[in-house]
């Protein structure tokens, strides 16, 4: 019984440094995406000071502002918010269409 | 003082105010009126949504918006209140209201924007507040927008169909008054970016939690002998972006869009988007999209309804809470109407009339479907 007890010990020690290393290993996973997007960003804030206003008339054409399509998106978002689960949470107004 | 009649009647209409040229050294209020068709279809529901909208710009920076849009769903669905197979038709009525005022003369310019919408159909009432502010930094090369919005719903029950009364099995007799709330609050958060004078990056991020009544009022499982029931709790976390890129040899704007979704019932999402906008002319522009859409199934969704038990906690017969994909391919057509510049009043050349169709394949119960837009601004 105490043979099992170490067994069982010395095995859930062995587990708990595996589980540990799974965790460190999956924690520096999920890290390292964040520290290259906070890299990103950063290399692109500091990159795009140099984007004078004088220098935005491509990034002012219609095609390139989502404001233009701001109203056409509204009733689409209602559509997706009544037909996928993914998507909505407070856009939804109206439960006739089997919104919920 | 025609002008103001005009703005008065504007707005008395319901009103669009994003893109407006308010002139704060003449000081002229301006602003721009829409009319817009809206239109869903799926093998069970139709939807036509007409909607006025009008918008009205300050010359000291304020704007308004307001806005209406009756809902007309024609439907079979039992998932809409059907009780047998005839279709019925039912109406839904939704007022925005919205304001914003932009702080021009901060060195990083501040605009604060808020808004409120109610919405009501015989068997729903929906009210929703929004607030939303937005700083722009680096000669506005940078902008930071935060957004938090409450939502509260009231629902009931409306069969129609049949005797048009609540059947015995939805948890009581037909004289029992059905009435549940849903309430959420949704906070945001969103970077946009310039990188280069072509190079455009947007990232977000929006977490919503809801809590109250998130199953549907009429659907049920076990033929029908159990009615719906949902966690009363739900946390949304979802990320999104946004890349453009404008080509000016060829007048074409290229964009990525991107969603990823996870929330507590299991459900996780994935949602890339690719856009292709082609100027023709310097007054006519056509975009085409193509959209995909994958989703995994709620932990408590089973394909077959008739498989749950009196015992199960949570019962469903969302088809949206299931796993399925949608592959989407749309084309929109924008006309501008400068080519008339001259030859007719400057409110018809300044117009903007636009177009849009979408078809959605879907591979859950809903089956297909199709989205079409079309709108027509005119600017005063």
């Amino acid at each position: 019984m105490a043979a099992n007890n170490n067994s069982c010990t010395s095995h859930s020690t062995g587990g708990t440094r595996a589980s540990l290393d799974q965790k460190k290993t999956s924690q520096k996973r999920l890290f390292t995406p964040l520290k290259l997007a906070l890299l990103i960003a950063l290399g692109v804030s500091s990159a795009c000071a140099t984007v004078k206003p004088y220098e935005r008339e491509y990034l002012s054409r219609p095609s390139m502002d989502r404001e233009n399509e701001r109203t056409e998106a509204m009733f689409y978002s209602h559509v997706l918010d009544a037909r996928e689960g993914a998507t909505g949470g407070v856009g939804t107004a109206g439960g006739g269409c089997g919104c919920n | 003082m025609l002008r103001l009649l005009l703005t008065a009647s504007v707005v008395a209409l319901g009103v669009h105010p994003s893109r407006t040229d308010a002139d704060a050294v003449t000081g002229t209020w301006t602003g721009a009126a829409q009319v817009r068709g809206n239109y869903y279809w799926d093998q069970s529901t139709r939807v036509l949504a007409p909607e006025v909208i009008a918008d009205l710009a300050a010359p000291q920076g304020t704007r308004m918006r307001v806005g209406y849009l009756v809902d007309s769903i024609t439907s079979a669905s039992i998932a809409a209140g059907a009780l047998e197979d005839v279709r019925f038709t039912e109406t839904r009525h939704q007022v925005d209201l919205k304001a914003g005022h932009e702080l021009l003369e901060r060195k990083n310019p501040v605009d604060l924007f808020g808004g409120l919408r109610f919405s009501r159909e015989p068997d729903y009432f929906s009210f929703a507040s929004l607030f939303q502010p937005t700083i722009w930094l680096a000669d506005r090369a940078t902008m930071f927008r935060g957004r938090i919005t409450y939502l509260h719903d009231e629902i009931g029950q409306n069969f129609r169909g049949g005797s048009g009364q609540r059947p015995d099995n939805m948890g009581g007799t037909s004289a029992d008054r059905f009435r549940e709330t849903l309430d959420a609050i949704s906070v945001a958060v969103g970077w946009e970016q310039a990188i280069t004078p072509t190079l455009l990056l947007e990232v977000g991020y929006d977490f919503t939690y809801q809590w109250g009544f998130l199953a549907n009022p009429y659907r049920s499982v076990i033929g029908g002998q159990r009615p719906e029931e949902h966690p009363d709790q739900r946390f949304r976390n979802l990320l999104f972006s946004r890349f453009a890129w404008y080509i000016p040899k060829s007048r074409t704007s290229l964009q990525v869009l991107y969603r990823s979704y996870l929330d507590n019932w299991k459900v996780s999402a994935i949602n890339p988007e690719f856009r292709i906008y082609q100027e023709m002319s310097p007054f006519f522009q056509m975009r085409l999209r193509y959209r995909y859409y994958k989703q995994t199934g709620a932990y408590f969704y089973k394909s077959n309804p008739n498989d749950y038990t009196f015992r199960d906690p949570y019962v469903t017969a969302d088809p949206k809470l299931s796993a399925f994909h949608v592959n989407e391919a749309g084309i929109q057509l924008l006309v501008f109407g400068g080519f008339l510049e001259g030859r007719v009043h400057r409110s018809i050349a300044g117009a903007s009339f636009d177009i849009s169709f979408n078809y959605r394949w879907n591979t859950n119960a809903f089956g297909n479907q199709v989205v079409a837009v079309t709108g027509l601004r005119i600017p005063f």
